[in-house]
């Protein structure tokens, strides 16, 4: 810390290479390692239940309202998919709590002891994921099957079921992978307000704990992770692309 | 292929590092 600000900076960007973040302020004797190595898995957890609730949700919800193009089924989606998005997560998390918390109070509303505590912090931090991915399934859907290749698959005479599957769905699922890749890093790191109002002992709550007590080494050590981990996801999905979808060639 | 994910990589790298400069300078700067 005495040293000039460029020696500092050397010293850093070795230890950032080496991934070592160094000691917390606010957490004696605990280093920011540590500390990500033990409440990352905690949010990987809740995040990859969210996750999966988005995927399993979102594409069929979508396939749905592209097949009812126009029709109220499609309207109802929509409207659906319009409240989650412009809804925050924090309120529907504060509205499942008093719901399911308060007034029937069927569902433990902090901790993470059993497998109800992950019902609603799922479904909070799921929610504008599954809409969103409703949203893109359902315009690339339009698109694909109004193309000339779906009209032969159904003049074969295929099972509806097998041309949205099997030849829509493929071509159409490719804006959602975009997505999903950062996501992913953004789902399995915590959604930061989300954890604080479940109370879940995640990297998201760390985080803010770290923002409020101005521990600077945790701060800067849970956003290069974060930011990595966005990184890599999208270097995953870069990769991914041409084996999805041949038609993408890389020169 | 190869060549694309190689240069991919390097990128990212780079850029994570980059970051990392970043959010050094700014806590450096915040007093």
């Amino acid at each position: 810390m005495d040293k000039p600000l460029f020696e500092q900076y050397v010293t850093y960007m070795k230890n950032v290479a080496k991934f070592d973040f160094g000691p917390t302020i606010k957490y004696k004797g605990r280093t920011v390692n540590e500390i990500i190595r033990d409440k990352f898995p905690i949010s990987a957890k809740v995040g990859a239940l969210s996750l999966g609730l988005a995927l399993a949700i979102g594409i069929p919800l979508g396939s749905l309202a592209a097949l009812n193009h126009e029709k109220i089924g499609d309207r109802l989606i929509m409207l659906f998919t319009t409240f989650g998005i412009a809804v925050p997560g924090f309120v529907i998390g504060t509205l499942l709590l008093i719901t399911f918390g308060v007034i029937f109070p069927i569902l433990p509303t902090f901790g993470l002891d059993s497998w109800k505590n992950y019902i609603m912090p799922s479904i909070a931090l799921s929610l504008y994921p599954t809409c969103y991915i409703t949203r893109l399934t359902r315009s690339s859907m339009l698109d694909v099957i109004s193309q000339d290749y779906i009209r032969t698959a159904k003049a074969k005479g295929l099972n509806k079921f097998i041309v949205i599957g099997k030849h829509a769905l493929k071509n159409s699922i490719l804006p959602v992978v975009t997505y999903v890749g950062p996501l992913t890093a953004y789902v399995l790191t915590g959604g930061f307000v989300v954890e604080k109002i479940f109370t879940i002992p995640g990297l998201g709550k760390f985080f803010i704990d770290s923002i409020n007590a101005r521990d600077y080494p945790m701060i800067m050590g849970t956003t290069i992770f974060l930011a990595s981990f966005i990184i890599i996801m999208n270097f995953v999905v870069d990769v991914l692309y041409p084996l999805i979808d041949p038609r993408i060639k890389i020169r | 292929m190869w060549k694309f994910t190689f240069r991919r990589l390097v990128s990212a790298v780079v850029t994570i590092f980059l970051i990392a400069s970043l959010t050094f300078l700014l806590m450096n700067i915040i007093p």
